[in-house]
């Protein structure tokens, strides 16, 4: 595990995160996005540049500009095979069951974890249980 | 007495009869008359005349034989007169008797019997002599010769004496011939006179018969069966009695007194025709079934009126209760007839003529299309039409709601031919439907709201309380002091960061339990120049031009603090998310919109040249609660939320139009 981007409105939860991962593994390198289309140029310059993709992608749901829902189809009009390239997270505070059901049912989303996310959940994404 | 007319025919007809009689039998009389006299004259007269004549004949011939005879031996002569004396004379002789037997005159009688003696004595003279002659004595004796020529010349003077009675007798019968044939000439001319005389005397009778007829039955007759035939299609004229007291006079007067009857009774039935039940009459008799039927209808016609017209006004009533009127079109004739109470939910009084064009001019500019739309989907469907619109009513142009189902006649073509129907006045019905929807929206938008409320509270105090349960994981992980106290720092923002969103949803939450605000007439520019003075700083700042082109005279009714904070908001917002590249510059306008007739509103409008915003991705979200869209980290997403919230408690509306890059316009519609 070497690239985890973080896209999060919440610069709280942000840095909570990015804490919790760096307790689990100092090396990995992550990357914050304060919305979905802040994330969406990254993600697209990574594709146009060629740069290493990132080993997870957490992406919360509820963002300015364009929110977690938005991100993935703009993503998906612009990388149809997303799944190939990225491993997304939903992230969110939601226990709201449509989020749920709607996340299942993308096809481009890993699953969707409420937060907070444990440090045992993390230890799992990040050493080999996602990759 | 009186003479009826039967009885003036029967006289008439009686006297042609008798005359008739009379003049037959007189004809029979004549008849009988002068068959006996010619019966007489041609086997009684005509045959013994000629006996007599033939007799007369013989007797000639005898004389000329018997002066000869006595000298003459010629046996032929003696032949013919023994002939003539033993045959011939004696059958005329006897036919003559036979003849004479119906003679009445005694002189004819006594000179043919004077007659028929010498003619015996003749003949017996004839047979004494030829006894003598044939005896041969007598040739010798002188004595038998002179006795000879003494019965030869006392028959010559028999025959001499027979001769004069002859003449004598064929004169007598001559002359009664012609008296007889004067006496049948006579009875012709009798009974040609009769003939004639019955001729004229019926001829006459029957004349005048005819002339009465005529005058006293077949003219009445016929001025009467004109009358009549005229009344059999239908044509009443009234005729004067007449002064007759015949059969005739009876009908006439009769049939007079009928059409005077029929014409009361058309009089009558006019009046009733036009509602006029006082009308009365007199009836002809106890028997005048139709003018006691005619009294009858009048009694019922009365009574079924007048439960009509409380029917018809329990029906007005009910419409002017229920608000509903009735109206019915002959679509060619292009007018209408209507009751009160749709006259009167439109406000039409005499002076409207009630044409459907000026109907259709009480209809309000924005439901004539609609209405024409249903009564095109009508006739298209064959049903009913069906529309609620509203309506200015004539005059006073106050709107009414109306609500109108009509149903159509049609022609073998598919043409409609009439429309009826009725017409509601809703006005107070759609006044509560409006406000039901407007509860109904309110609830449903209160419900939407609190729908959000709680998924604010879900969402943003679990993220608050996510945030601080993950901190606190990190302090009981925290490996060293520092550790410990940078993530204590953390605790106490996020708590910050817990108690500003508190903060915000008890304001919302005030801001929505707030009822009965003061609303007044406000000058909307100073309410603008009061903003952009309390903006003033930030404008300066970023060098910002704001123009306020509001009039003075422009007065809202308003809650002034709601005013301040929709104002402030929007020009906040317009300076906040001004466009880096360019002067930033806030346009305010304000200007009428008119609804209809009567009512307009105001529309504030206020327009920017900053960023804009992407109406495709952010429009349907742009009012919510926490929604930013510019990635400004100092934006809560609470401003436009607030805003639109303070309009729609005001009873407006608020639209945008924004280009990314180019700019926004906000509208908002005051009430």
């Amino acid at each position: 595990m070497e690239k985890i981007f973080i896209i999060d409105d919440d610069e709280m939860y942000q840095m909570v995160l990015r804490r919790t991962i760096g307790k689990i593994n100092k090396g990995i390198e992550i990357c914050s996005y304060w919305d979905g289309e802040e994330a969406l140029n990254a993600v697209m310059n990574m594709f146009e540049n060629n740069e290493k993709k990132p080993d997870l992608v957490f992406l919360d749901i509820n963002m300015p500009v364009l929110d977690g829902w938005q991100f993935l189809e703009e993503l998906e009009k612009y990388k149809p095979d997303v799944r190939e390239h990225l491993n997304i997270y939903m992230i969110s505070t939601s226990l709201d069951s449509n989020d749920r059901q709607k996340a299942l049912q993308n096809k481009n989303v890993k699953e969707l974890l409420t937060k907070p996310l444990s440090i045992q959940t993390l230890k799992d994404l990040t050493c080999g249980g996602a990759m | 007495m009186k003479q009826g007319i039967a009885r003036k025919l029967a006289a008439t007809y009686l006297t042609i009869i008798i005359a008739t009689i009379i003049s037959g039998a007189f004809c029979l009389y004549v008849l009988n008359k002068n068959q006996r006299a010619s019966s007489e004259m041609r086997y009684v007269t005509l045959p013994s005349l000629e006996y007599l004549k033939e007799m007369k004949v013989l007797h000639q011939e005898v004389k000329k034989l018997a002066n000869t005879w006595v000298f003459i031996t010629n046996v032929r002569d003696q032949e013919r007169l023994l002939t003539i004396v033993n045959n011939e004379y004696p059958q005329l002789l006897e036919k003559l008797s036979t003849s004479a037997g119906k003679w009445t005159d005694d002189d004819e009688k006594f000179l043919f019997g004077s007659i028929t003696t010498t003619c015996n004595r003749i003949i017996d003279s004839v047979h004494k002599i030829t006894v003598l002659l044939n005896s041969p004595e007598t040739y010798t004796n002188d004595q038998l010769v002179d006795q000879a020529a003494s019965i030869n010349s006392q028959a010559g003077k028999l025959i001499g004496i027979n001769d004069k009675l002859f003449d004598q007798l064929i004169d007598t019968k001559e002359q009664n011939l012609e008296s007889q044939q004067n006496s049948i000439g006579k009875l012709m001319n009798l009974l040609y006179l009769i003939i004639a005389l019955t001729i004229v005397i019926v001829g006459s009778v029957s004349f005048f018969s005819m002339r009465f007829s005529k005058k006293n039955i077949v003219s009445p007759l016929l001025e009467l069966n004109h009358v009549i035939m005229s009344m059999a299609v239908g044509k009443v004229v009234a005729i004067e009695e007449i002064d007759r007291d015949d059969e005739i006079g009876q009908m006439h007067n009769a049939i007079t007194k009928m059409i005077s009857g029929i014409i009361q009774k058309v009089n009558f039935s006019e009046q009733i025709g036009k509602g006029n039940y006082d009308v009365d009459f007199k009836l002809l008799s106890a028997n005048d079934k139709l003018g006691t039927a005619l009294l009858t209808m009048r009694d019922d016609l009365r009574r079924s009126t007048e439960s009509l017209i409380e029917q018809d006004r329990r029906l007005i009533e009910a419409q002017k209760i229920a608000r509903v009127g009735n109206f019915y079109s002959v679509l060619a004739e292009r007018v209408f007839q209507s009751s009160p109470t749709f006259d009167e939910i439109l406000g039409i009084d005499d002076t409207f003529e009630k044409t459907n064009e000026n109907w259709v001019s009480l209809i309000t500019p924005e439901f004539k299309s609609v209405v024409k739309e249903k009564g095109e989907e009508a006739f298209k469907s064959k049903s009913r039409f069906l529309a609620s619109y509203i309506i200015n009513r004539y005059k006073t142009q106050e709107e009414r709601w109306v609500s109108v189902i009509g149903e159509f006649t049609y022609d073998a073509g598919g043409n409609i031919v009439t429309m009826f129907g009725t017409l509601q006045d809703i006005t107070e019905s759609k006044a509560l439907e409006i406000e039901l929807n407007k509860s109904y929206n309110v609830a449903t938008e209160q419900n939407r709201r609190l729908l959000n409320f709680s998924y604010i509270v879900s969402h943003n105090l679990r993220m608050h309380a996510v945030n601080i349960e993950s901190l606190l994981s990190l302090l009981d992980e925290s490996e060293s002091e520092e550790e410990s106290k940078e993530v204590l720092e953390l605790l106490h923002k996020a708590s910050r960061h817990l108690d500003e969103t508190l903060h915000n949803l008890n304001e919302v939450v005030a801001m929505q339990n707030a009822l009965n605000l003061e609303i007044g007439p406000q000058v909307l520019k100073d309410h603008i120049d009061h903003a952009i003075g309390i903006m003033q700083s930030q404008i300066e700042h970023k060098h910002a031009l704001v123009v306020n082109n509001v009039k003075e005279k422009v007065i809202v009714n308003y809650n002034p603090a709601y005013l301040d904070s929709i104002i402030l908001n929007f020009i906040s917002n317009a300076i906040k998310y001004s466009h880096p590249d360019r002067q930033p510059m806030v346009t305010i306008d304000c200007f009428r919109e008119h609804q209809n007739m009567t009512k307009s509103k105001w529309i504030l409008q206020i327009s920017d040249n900053g960023l804009g915003i992407d109406m495709k991705r952010h429009g349907h979200k742009l009012f919510g609660m926490y929604k930013t869209f510019h990635g400004n980290k100092d934006a809560k997403g609470m401003g436009l939320f607030m805003t639109k919230y303070q309009i729609e408690a005001m009873g407006g509306d608020v639209e945008v139009e924004s280009e990314s890059g180019k700019g926004t316009t906000f509208r908002i519609y005051i009430k």
